[in-house]
């Protein structure tokens, strides 16, 4: 019999010491209403980028909430911040700039060197956007043992080679975080932090049509020279902190899809309450009811693994395992009430207007980004191989 | 949307709490290995009930370790009694021939009287008295609790009882029943949830004068009977509370049971992973029916996943209760999460072991049809997804 002791953690419920916070981010979205994103859908691939929210957010200092006060940040705990990307979420909006800005500043905080922080921590405190994390190729799947852009010291530094895809807002975002091969061994991979703003000229960065307004880009580098002192951690230990942002990145996600399924659980109820079919109103029908009542307990439960882990992380224990499953059960349950909604909603989940088409869409990704997190956690965790 | 499950702070442990607990129950229940539950099967119903085992559970004091220390018991919140319940079922035991004491007892502490506390909690405390039956369903009402026809009228002396109750286990290995009835007709009442009352009835006298227990052949070992009475009298002193308010006291327990019967649940849920578990790592590759390993392991991280989601759930609900806060959207949440997580890690059990899942010392179909029962029972999903979507999300009633 198995009895892996499951270490003592408390969960806190509700978190009243926040509610200004979430006021000022509940005022910022209704700012930015579901036409806001409508249109940026409709613009040309390369003007899609959410500016103007992403300014209102920096206006109110969100962009820099996560980051220490003695480099100008407000210092929020991860379960504030996570709190911000599931209210924006909640409010109909997208959260995925904010979302990436915080993770990969988390990584700067952690491991960037004494020299990396006090440079470039107060230039993102104000406003200075870190949101590109360029990681995957073409050949690559989530699979980082078949990345291979290659970064070889030269004079001034390292030069970079190879090619990356779906790289978010690299073509708006003033810093990035690159991945690349320092070595023959599959794990042989060195983390770098890129100056874009600097750089716009001397790289090439197309965005990528996609179903949703992804904000993905290809970025070609042809030997491109970026300073010595780039480099984030240590040579070949990329691993190290890849994982450590794979966690923070599954606590966005899970917030993410948290704030997906309690947009989605308003959309549908409101609208079964509203919606008179047959004399009734379809919400009265337990084909529609159940399937909004079953999707509700699944997403509080799911939030639930979400708190769980932003309290390891906050305790500054090891959260990874928490994380990953959290990701998971959040975005099967907000892709469970996207879809019960978008049944609600009949013929009429179709028409944009009604603003559930572009959501669900979104929430439907959020199954392909966490399609790695089971896997992960069956081997590091359970130690059982998956392939 | 007013989404009504409370935000209250209350902290609640994720991990393994009351460790000493859990090493007690571990340890006693290794004295009763599962060839001790498989026997009791082969019994005839009259005898299958887990006596050695509920007398050891009793001696060690764990079946009174909600009573409050003042009444001789340990005074734990009900999260102490998950605990009890949760090692029982990971261990490979039941406890549902005894759980009914934990939260029955809490309608009697609640709602009783001075007197009635102090004449019973210190006997079940001492395991003198076994409060393990609870007379609410009936042939006629299933899920409809106030439409239950059992009437007790009212007389000089106490009380009159008639009527008919069914799927009351363990009645017949227990010396008192917390017994629900209709003490004024509902024509007299405004609502239908007035005019009922608790009574704590001494099945030993009612056995000399008209109850009559006929025990019920089941699926599964819960030692399940129905109840007959005709013209049982049961004296005034029996009454709980006032008269007529007996289906809020229940309602009161009935959240408690939930977040007892919950984390039974995730034992038996925690009992299949530990054997899916040993079974893929001891066999390599996957079992007869389960496809690749690939497979197989990934369901078995997803039950994790699932588990531990219900798990947090039923602690959350269970924490709100021992606070004294408002739980019933997170008790029935908990119900909810927990028996699909634990029908998930039963049928996934069932379906690795293949052929063998049939082969009664393989430890999988008895639990297997232990957990089926559990999901229906006390209440069905179901009846959950109609109080989350009237109460919590404030849709029309839809029956």
């Amino acid at each position: 019999m198995i009895h892996k002791k499951v270490e003592s953690i408390e969960i806190g419920i509700g978190h009243p010491d926040d509610s200004e916070i979430l006021r000022t981010l509940e005022s910022i979205c209704g700012e930015y209403p579901s036409k806001y994103w409508r249109d940026l859908e409709d613009a040309p691939v390369s003007e899609r980028y959410p500016a103007a929210f992403v300014t209102a957010l920096e206006h109110a200092g969100f962009l820099g909430a996560g980051l220490p006060e003695e480099h100008g940040g407000i210092g929020l705990p991860m379960g504030a911040l996570a709190r911000i990307v599931e209210t924006i979420h909640e409010g109909g909006c997208n959260a995925d700039t904010i979302s990436e800005q915080f993770a990969l500043s988390q990584l700067i905080v952690r491991h960037g060197s004494e020299a990396v922080r006090s440079a470039v921590l107060p230039r993102i405190a104000e406003g200075a956007k870190l949101q590109t994390l360029a990681i995957w190729e073409p050949g690559s799947g989530q699979d980082t043992k078949r990345i291979r852009t290659t970064a070889s010291r030269c004079d001034g530094g390292f030069a970079l080679n190879g090619k990356k895809r779906w790289a978010r807002f690299a073509d708006v975002s003033d810093l990035m975080i690159v991945v690349a091969r320092m070595g023959e061994q599959p794990d042989n991979l060195s983390i770098f932090l890129t100056d874009l703003s600097a750089n716009r000229g001397r790289l090439s960065i197309t965005p990528t049509e996609a179903m949703n307004n992804y904000g993905g880009t290809e970025i070609a580098f042809d030997n491109f020279i970026i300073p010595a002192d780039s480099l984030i951690g240590e040579v070949n230990m990329g691993l190290v902190c890849l994982k450590e942002l794979e966690a923070i990145n599954g606590i966005m996600a899970a917030a993410a899809a948290s704030g997906c399924s309690r947009f989605f659980s308003r959309k549908g109820v409101n609208y079964a309450k509203e919606r008179v079919v047959f004399g009734n109103a379809i919400g009265k029908y337990q084909g529609i009811q159940f399937p909004l009542a079953q999707t509700y307990m699944e997403s509080e439960g799911a939030k639930l693994l979400l708190d769980l882990a932003v309290a390891l992380y906050e305790a500054g224990r090891e959260c990874y395992s928490e994380a990953l499953i959290a990701r998971h059960m959040a975005a099967q349950a907000a892709w469970d009430t996207a879809d019960a909604a978008f049944t609600t909603h009949g013929g009429f989940a179709f028409a944009r207007e009604y603003d559930v088409e572009r959501k669900w869409r979104e929430v439907r990704l959020m199954l392909n980004e966490a399609s790695n997190a089971l896997p992960r956690f069956a081997e590091d965790a359970l130690g059982l191989s998956t392939h | 949307m007013d989404q009504s499950v409370a935000t209250k702070p209350v902290m609640f442990d994720a991990g393994d709490d009351y460790p000493e607990l859990r090493e007690g129950v571990r340890e006693l229940c290794r004295r009763f290995p599962t060839k001790y539950w498989r026997d009791l099967e082969g019994q005839p119903p009259s005898s299958s009930y887990p006596t050695e085992f509920v007398q050891a559970l009793t001696d060690a004091g764990y079946l009174s370790a909600l009573i409050p220390k003042d009444y001789g018991g340990w005074g734990l919140p009900i999260r102490g009694g998950s605990v009890i319940l949760e090692t029982i079922h990971r261990s490979g035991g039941a406890a549902g021939a005894c759980h009914a004491q934990m939260y029955t007892m809490g309608t009697v502490l609640r709602h009783g009287s001075a007197e009635q506390k102090s004449q019973y909690l210190p006997q079940i405390a001492k395991g003198e008295l076994r409060l393990q039956a609870f007379g609410v369903t009936e042939p006629t009402t299933g899920s409809d609790t106030t439409q239950l026809k059992t009437r007790a009228v009212r007389t000089n002396e106490g009380y009159i009882v008639n009527g008919q109750k069914v799927w009351i286990s363990r009645a017949a290995h227990s010396d008192l029943m917390l017994l629900l009835a209709r003490t004024t007709p509902p024509d007299q009442v405004k609502r239908r949830t007035d005019g009922v009352s608790v009574f704590l009835v001494d099945m030993r006298e009612a056995k000399k004068n008209g109850m009559e227990i006929r025990p019920i052949d089941a699926m599964v070992n819960h030692n399940t009977t129905e109840i007959f009475f005709s013209n049982v009298p049961i004296p005034a002193s029996s009454l709980i509370g006032e008269e007529g308010l007996g289906f809020r006291y229940i309602l009161d327990g009935m959240n408690a049971e939930r977040c007892l019967v919950s984390t039974e649940a995730i034992g038996n849920a925690w009992y299949f992973f530990d054997k899916l578990v040993a079974y893929t790592r001891e066999n390599g590759i996957a079992g007869h029916a389960a496809g690749s390993a690939g497979a197989l392991n990934l369901a078995i991280a997803r039950l994790y996943a699932q588990i531990r989601s219900a798990d947090l759930m039923v602690r959350k609900a269970t924490a709100m209760f021992d606070a004294k806060l408002p739980c019933g959207a997170e008790a029935n949440m908990g119900k909810y999460l927990s028996g699909e997580a634990v029908w998930a890690a039963s049928n996934l059990c069932f379906t690795a072991f293949g052929i063998d899942a049939l082969d009664p010392l393989m430890d999988v179909e008895r639990k297997w049809r232990d957990t089926r029962m559990s999901r229906n029972s006390p209440v069905s999903p179901n009846m959950i997804k109609n109080f989350i979507g009237q109460h919590v999300l404030n849709l029309p009633r839809s029956y």
